[in-house]
């Protein structure tokens, strides 16, 4: 009875006192994986990337009007030297609208969802592709961020979720990329030659932090020579309607504020070796190659399944819930392998791969104690208790059953 | 802690040249001594910080940033301290500052997280150890001097380790009325768990009167608080605040300077609060790594290795000094061909100043705060 509870805490947001009792863990987990809605009506209501951007260029206009007739900056935020408190005030309260209508809206969809296993996969993925509301420019776009880049892909394949992520103007913004440009790429070049100065160049933050959290994880044998040429390799990718100088000049027609984009002349040209392998210099292919190849990186799938055991069990993951998290049996045939895709964790979890029940939860506990002969079970079961925490819920469950 | 005649000699000329000698009459009676570890979360460029305009190689590659640095304050023929360190200037003029240059822990990768682990726990690896330096050094103080605070949501690894310590984070929320705390005392009073410990986050809530109410965003609030902790005479003898904000990838000019206004302000703000205790107070401001010798194609820096570590306080050993073994800037003297080369091990730096605070062996200290990386 209590497993029951248990996968509503565990694996949910908790129970509801008008939810419908779960009698098979395993389906209810499954079903909201099929049933999920990436943009429920408070999430579809919101406002897109263009009125976001907007916002952000009005209360930077205001801003710079604002500089101009202040004399002297009283030393504040450096970027917002030189306003008035009030008026900065006034100024960022279009950018802060965004941001909490879409607090707002998460919190809506995530107290009334018929999906929270669902909502517990976004949060997490939202977690692992983090970003910070600390720059001004990403506030707006914070929201937009985990409902269009995140929320549509989390039943899908990692690496449409992981270029979803990247390519989002509020990743772009955050880590740097939007203004990261081609050192040998033709407006850098330009820039250098007719100025006679040195022109716009790299900014390698986006590409480090790809490596290190998104995908392969820290101590994986990547190189500061990595790191350089995958920055090299995502120059050009950038947001319309923000920055100003010479890419703004550059934007495709049509491209509205807001909107990713990839712009040919910001681009280092030619090819890139990353951990070992050359890519052909193919424009926005050659970062988007490189994306899925890391996206099946074998240390990108225990990296992912670490966290995500760890998110669904204990701190410190038993070695078993880790491996089969990240090795399912209908991918054994296929290395390198190992997406925790979301349909095959949640089959996981909920006893698709054996080894996962006792290691991935106390809902696996019950199916080990139907499967395994018996002395195994009573093994695996004090394993699992051991490996469980908080302490007290394990403690609690194994009264129950 | 006392120094036998033996320590003292097996130490060598270091500890008297170090000053240690003095200080010894006075190790035995429980003193006034007071630590703060001010930790700089994301790199903190030390090239910006005290700037190299004496090397030839500095001014191409800092560009802009070199044309900044050259308006601070002069500290020898060879450094300048950033120009939004005014505070920290004074006191460098009044020999209550001290800056180690091209200095870095063990740590030679460039992650923000795996560096402030090596940091803060002080190993050869990260996540290698689960205690931190800071507890370890409670080992070796009196048991007046134990006494040890975080201003941080949770204990940092930095302060974790067998001797129990204490956090305090200031909530933006209204504060609980007396009321509240009255019917909470007596709820708690007869639980032997709970009501220690209620008792004592009680006492961190008067000491930290009214300054907790704002989150300490800002830098001088944040030092009045830590100050304000540490000042009474029952109040935290060993402190560690958190600062962020310094991973400057772009726009580096604008933002380090407003952080290091915020550094400024924080470090003036506890001189301030601590009043005549400042004469027996040291304050330690370090980071995880430095950032690239060169500004990169967006106005900032990127993840380096070499950085600087401040010092500050009423009993520095070389107040007033710059010290460090210059590797230079060329090109051939960059690590990996971009970074400051470390020629200083940043934990000798931090043990050599807190045995010089403490009275303690230098030696001793070194070892029990980093048995491993100083071994």
């Amino acid at each position: 009875m209590a497993i029951q509870y248990l996968a509503a805490n565990r694996f949910g947001l908790g129970r509801r006192w008008d939810d419908p009792a779960i009698h098979d863990p395993r389906a209810w987990l499954l079903r909201q994986l099929a049933d999920f809605d990436p943009a429920p009506p408070p999430i579809a209501a919101l406002e897109g990337r263009a009125a976001i951007a907007t916002a952000y260029i009005e209360y930077r206009e205001d801003r710079r009007a604002m500089r101009r007739e202040a004399a002297e900056a009283a030393p504040m935020s450096e970027e917002e030297k030189g306003m008035d408190p009030e008026l900065r005030r006034l100024a960022r309260s279009a950018i802060r609208r965004h941001y909490v209508d879409g607090v707002a809206a998460r919190l809506t969809t995530a107290v009334a969802s018929p999906t929270p296993f669902a909502e517990r996969l976004t949060h997490f993925w939202s977690n692992h592709f983090a970003v910070s509301a600390d720059k001004i420019a990403v506030i707006g776009f914070t929201g937009n961020y985990e409902f269009e880049a995140i929320r549509p892909h989390i039943t899908g394949k990692f690496a449409d979720l992981l270029i979803a992520a990247v390519r989002h103007p509020a990743m772009l913004l955050y880590l740097d990329q939007a203004q990261s440009f081609g050192p040998d790429s033709p407006v850098a070049t330009r820039i250098r030659r007719r100025q006679n100065r040195p022109g716009p160049g790299l900014n390698e933050n986006l590409a480090r932090e790809i490596l290190e959290l998104h995908t392969l994880g820290v101590r994986t044998g990547y190189t500061q020579a990595d790191v350089t040429a995958f920055a090299k390799a995502l120059t050009g990718l950038t947001v319309a309607g923000l920055g100003r100088g010479a890419g703004q000049r550059l934007m495709p027609a049509g491209a509205a504020p807001g909107e990713t984009v990839f712009i040919p002349q910001l681009h280092q040209p030619g090819e890139q070796t990353i951990l070992g392998k050359r890519y052909a210099d193919g424009g926005a292919k050659q970062a988007e190659a490189v994306l899925r190849d890391l996206a099946v990186h074998p240390a990108t799938a225990q990296h992912i399944a670490t966290k995500l055991a760890r998110h669904f069990t204990a701190d410190d993951p038993p070695p078993a819930g880790r491996a089969a998290v990240g090795r399912f049996p209908e991918e054994r045939r296929r290395p390198p392998l190992a997406l925790p895709h979301p349909r095959r964790l949640a089959r996981a979890v909920a006893g698709g791969a054996r080894d996962v029940q006792v290691a991935v939860g106390l809902d696996g506990v019950a199916d080990a104690r139907a499967q395994a002969p018996r002395a195994r079970r009573a093994a695996e079961y004090r394993r699992a208790l051991r490996s469980a925490r908080p302490a007290g819920v394990a403690t609690g469950i194994a009264r129950g059953l | 802690m006392i120094l036998t005649r033996r320590t003292v000699l097996a130490a060598g000329l270091g500890v008297l040249a170090a000053g240690a000698l003095p200080r010894m009459a006075c190790a035995a009676a429980p003193t006034s001594r007071r630590l703060l570890f001010v930790i700089q979360r994301g790199a903190a460029d030390g090239l910006a910080i005290a700037a190299p305009i004496g090397d030839p190689a500095f001014a191409a590659a800092r560009r802009a940033l070199a044309d900044e640095a050259a308006t601070g304050a002069e500290l020898d023929g060879m450094f300048t301290l950033h120009p939004a360190l005014t505070g920290a200037a004074g006191l460098f003029a009044a020999r209550e500052a001290h800056v180690a240059h091209a200095v870095a822990t063990a740590y030679r990768d460039r992650s923000h997280f795996d560096g402030q682990n090596m940091l803060e726990g002080g190993g050869t690896r990260p996540y290698g150890r689960e205690d931190g330096w800071l507890n370890r050094l409670l080992t070796l103080l009196p048991a007046s001097e134990r006494d040890a605070l975080a201003i941080a949501p949770a204990v940092p690894l930095a302060l974790r380790g067998a001797l129990p310590v204490g956090t305090y984070a200031p909530s933006r929320l209204p504060q609980a009325d007396a009321d509240l705390i009255a019917r909470l005392s007596s709820l708690y009073a007869k639980d032997e768990l709970l009501h220690p410990l209620w008792d004592s986050a009680i006492k961190t809530r008067e000491l930290a009167g009214d300054i907790g109410g704002n989150n300490g965003r800002n830098g001088a609030e944040l030092g009045a608080l830590a100050a304000s902790l540490m000042a009474p005479v029952d109040g935290a003898r060993v402190m560690m605040v958190e600062t962020g904000g310094w991973d400057t990838h772009s726009g580096q000019r604008g933002r380090l300077a407003a952080q290091l206004r915020g550094l400024d302000q924080l470090v003036g703000a506890v001189k301030t609060g601590l009043g005549v205790a400042w004469a027996n107070t040291l304050v330690i401001v370090a980071t995880e790594f430095g950032r690239t010798v060169a500004v990169n194609g967006t106005g900032g820096t990127d993840h380096g290795t070499g950085s600087a570590a401040l010092l500050f306080g009423g009993a520095l050993a070389a107040g007033g000094q710059v010290s460090a073994d210059w590797p230079g800037l060329g090109e051939g003297a960059l690590l990996d061909g971009r970074d400051l080369k470390p020629t200083r091990s940043l934990e000798a730096v931090i043990a050599d100043a807190v045995a010089h605070h403490y009275g303690l062996d230098p030696a001793r200290a070194r070892k029990a705060l980093y048995p491993e990386v100083l071994a």
